[in-house]
């Protein structure tokens, strides 16, 4: 999702939300967003809200596009695999 | 309970878990943050503080972060006086920092904090004193150290070049690393032409570029917002946490600044 555009926690977890992974809680979705800052996948500003107090938004960087590519091709690699070991399953 | 009676919680846990006060307060804004946004109970969206603090104190130990042994000494600054005419402006100061370790020179306008980092720098004799430093160095002036008419990329090939570095990966880890202090346009606008606080930040990619055991940096976020001051401090924990010593001139130390060591030449200064 910071593919497409940067975003602070509280969106990230609506948006994961809203593509169907349920309800992500602030007590796991904050240590993985230090995590991705930490091994430099992900760099944060600091914005000022309207009126708001200022947000922390995450961005992805040049190295965190780098490992999405990588470990999302072999996501698909693997997710076919079990999808086709599945698929053999379900029809017998 | 109360949001803020959780995050207070939270935040001694934080502290018991060993995190530098910049980032319980960063941990604990982002927390009070969500906590508005979303309405929820602390207890159901991030659970129990101290379970909470555990889960962020190992999602910020690097491989080779907390409890790490202090390397080496790498400056050693032993009875540094300096007198400019009748005026004392350093007098019989010590300084001895080591790899893995962040200090950080304060004090008033005049105290002496240049004075006593070009000393270190070896750019200025002090008038008694020994200086002694073991790797290599990398100094950041307060100005200048900047080309005038070069662009940022060229000045990162040519101090790459002073490194070793093929061009291409000059570049490119200027870029990365300018990108750190969010800095992402790095176009085709000639250093002069660069904002004061860009300056600076061009400024600091060269003399973290060098990938030095010693980092002088003198007064480095000037003209910096907030947003940059914060990354800049991230970066500078980071390159302690993989081994450098750092020393950084300031006037101005929040309780942001987690730095491991503080001299303060406002006292000395006073007689």
């Amino acid at each position: 999702m910071l593919s497409r555009d940067e975003s602070y926690g509280y969106e990230l977890a609506q948006s994961l939300d809203h593509a169907g992974l349920g309800a992500i809680q602030g007590g796991t979705l904050y240590p993985v967003l230090l995590r991705l800052q930490r091994t430099g996948s992900v760099t944060t500003r600091w914005q000022e809200g309207d009126g708001g107090p200022a947000r922390k938004y995450y961005r992805i960087t040049d190295s965190g596009r780098e490992a999405l590519a990588r470990d999302g091709r072999d996501w698909i690699a693997f997710a076919e695999t079990v999808t086709a070991l599945m698929t053999e399953g379900a029809r017998r | 309970m109360s949001a803020e009676s959780w995050l207070w919680m939270l935040a001694g846990e934080l502290r018991r878990q060993g995190l530098d006060p910049g980032q319980v307060a960063t941990v604990v804004t982002d927390a009070r943050n969500h906590l508005r946004d979303s309405a929820e109970d602390p207890y159901q969206t991030f659970g129990a503080p101290e379970r909470y603090a555990l889960a962020v104190a190992e999602s910020l130990a690097g491989p080779a972060s907390r409890g790490r042994p202090l390397g080496p000494v790498r400056l050693e600054a032993r009875g540094i006086s300096k007198r400019y005419g009748r005026r004392h402006v350093l007098r019989d100061v010590n300084l001895t920092v080591r790899s893995g370790q962040i200090a950080a020179i304060v004090g008033a306008n005049g105290s002496g904090k240049t004075t006593l980092l070009r000393i270190c720098a070896g750019l200025l004799s002090p008038d008694a004193g020994t200086v002694t430093v073991q790797g290599r160095i990398s100094y950041s002036p307060q100005e200048g150290g900047t080309m005038p008419f070069l662009l940022p990329d060229e000045h990162f090939i040519l101090v790459g070049a002073g490194e070793g570095l093929p061009r291409d990966r000059a570049k490119a880890s200027g870029r990365a690393w300018a990108q750190t202090l969010g800095w992402d346009d790095v176009g085709a606008t000639p250093a002069r032409l660069l904002s004061g606080g860009t300056r600076q930040k061009l400024n600091l990619v060269l003399s973290t570029l060098a990938g030095a055991d010693l980092l002088l940096l003198d007064e480095p976020y000037q003209g910096f917002d907030r947003g940059a001051y914060v990354n800049l401090w991230e970066q500078l924990w980071r390159l302690r946490d993989e081994g450098a010593a750092i020393v950084v001139v300031t006037h101005l130390l929040n309780q942001l600044d987690q730095v491991d060591h503080v001299l303060d030449l406002t006292e000395v200064a006073g007689g």
